[in-house]
């Protein structure tokens, strides 16, 4: 391989090493929580029924901005995270069926029938158990609505704490790049190394034939010009 | 001597000027650092349309590394070609045998090529790392915010350019592309004021020849429920001002090809 494309390739990979390395520098940087963001509930969920979440979640999460809730359950429940607003769930259980409370749990048979009609609408969907840790940052502008459902036959009591973190960016997003960028990276400037190794050997060598008194090829060439 | 061996024994050459280890490395770094650190992907109001979003979080990518990119090409331009006038380089260079117009070809595309592939390719990647489905199912405003953001960027590269090979003084001209950023800059602030007070969108008009952003800007805000409606462009009437403010720009890299070619007596 001529020189040039080792340098070019090289060159490639130190570039793509420096671009991975900032990835990994931001992937360290920890969220920041959103002001005033807190947000806090519980709920006995009867046999076969399901909750939405009245509490905070009105604005839409952002690319940057996710959601971290800290859940505690006493038997088995599942959560979804769908990527519509409360009012949009509210509006499409009311078309359907205008004499239900909203305020209370409802059937697990309506959540299913609504998750049939669309979808792609759950973005998270966890089957919880004891405390659960769960973190969400939306790939684009999402309204969101937590939903808790209750399958089983015993009742399950629920209570939760949440918040809004702030992300220079999620550090997942950023180290999965780097994963590959910099290996990559790193291989492209093999070629190079080898050869500066190569050169850092042969250096010495015609340092002791010069001392030697006999002169290297191309000085000798140099000396004709 | 193969034909396109000195084309590339030039380019080769300017490379290795414009971009001595650890610079292009460095620049990578900063690039994707200063790209993530300052986006902000905000609290858009709701019925906000995505391609506004998409265009206001590129937008906040773009700020810092888009200042870094004008000052590289100022001074690819100025320390790359200017300079090469100002000592008499020049001399050597145009000994090789190759059209004076492949010369400078082979000079720019070190300058200005491999210094916009750099900053678009890390800014587009730091986007889409950022915010996959929206860069995905937007890829026409991702695309045009960029087209257009980029475009008083060459413009401003393109009058250096000529006027380093006018002035013959590396130094001089980086001074010269220098003021002319600022004034593009602040003109925004001026137009803004002058035509509110004026209650024409002339000025905008007028000035979006040179910065097609600004009518892109008011393109997507007119498609908001909540945003100002002072003026509202519609697409074709912006690509109209890319198109102008790239043929803008071509004229001038053209101007200085001519000159490079027929007038410059070295």
């Amino acid at each position: 391989m001529s020189k040039r494309w080792i340098t070019l390739l090289s060159r490639t990979g130190t570039v793509l090493m420096a671009a991975g390395l900032a990835l990994v520098l931001l992937s360290m940087i920890p969220p920041r929580k959103v002001d005033q963001s807190d947000f806090f509930g519980a709920a006995i969920l009867e046999p076969e029924t399901f909750i939405i979440d009245q509490t905070y979640l009105f604005e839409p999460l952002t690319p940057q901005n996710g959601l971290y809730m800290n859940i505690q359950v006493n038997s088995s429940t599942t959560l979804y995270v769908l990527n519509l607003g409360k009012e949009y769930v509210y509006h499409w259980i009311l078309a359907r069926f205008p004499e239900i409370q909203l305020s209370s749990a409802l059937n697990a048979s309506l959540l299913e029938e609504f998750l049939s009609a669309h979808p792609d609408s759950a973005a998270r969907r966890e089957d919880l158990v004891g405390e659960t840790v769960m973190q969400h940052v939306p790939s684009r502008l999402m309204n969101v609505t937590v939903v808790f459902s209750n399958r089983s036959m015993q009742t399950a009591s629920v209570s939760y704490r949440g918040k809004l973190l702030n992300f220079i960016v999620p550090s997942e997003r950023a180290l999965n790049p780097a994963k590959f960028v910099v290996p990559i990276g790193f291989a492209l400037t093999i070629p190079w190394l080898i050869s500066a190794k190569k050169r850092m050997v042969a250096k010495p060598l015609g340092n002791v034939v010069q001392a030697s008194g006999a002169m290297p090829q191309k000085s000798r060439k140099a000396e004709a010009q | 001597m193969a034909k396109g061996k000195p084309f590339l024994e030039i380019l080769a050459s300017s490379l290795h000027g414009d971009y001595k280890f650890p610079v292009l490395e460095l620049l990578a770094f900063l690039f994707m650092l200063s790209s993530l650190l300052f986006a902000y992907s905000g609290h858009e109001p709701p019925g906000t349309p995505e391609e506004l979003a998409v265009m206001n979080l590129s937008k906040s990518l773009l700020g810092l590394p888009l200042f870094i990119l004008v000052m590289l090409l100022l001074k690819n331009v100025t320390t790359g070609i200017g300079s090469d006038l100002e000592r008499g380089t020049i001399q050597t260079i145009l000994v090789y045998p190759l059209r004076r117009r492949s010369i400078l070809t082979a000079k720019l595309f070190s300058a200005v090529l491999v210094a916009v592939l750099l900053f678009l390719g890390i800014q587009i990647t730091a986007l889409w790392i950022l915010a996959p489905d929206m860069v995905s199912a937007n890829p026409t405003a991702v695309f045009l915010t960029y087209v257009a953001h980029v475009s008083p960027t060459l413009l401003i590269a393109g009058l250096t350019l000529l006027f380093s090979l006018i002035l013959r003084k590396g130094s001089a001209a980086f001074v010269v592309g220098l003021m002319m950023f600022f004034i593009v800059t602040m003109l925004a602030s001026l137009v803004s004021f002058a035509s509110q007070a004026m209650d024409s969108v002339f000025l905008w008009q007028l000035y979006s020849l040179i910065n097609p952003s600004e009518a892109l800007h008011y393109h997507y805000v007119s498609l908001s429920p909540y945003g100002p409606h002072f003026w509202s462009p519609v697409l074709s009437e912006v690509l109209l001002y890319v198109g102008a403010s790239y043929a803008i720009t071509s004229f001038l890299f053209v101007l200085s090809y001519l000159y490079f070619c027929r007038r410059l007596s070295v």
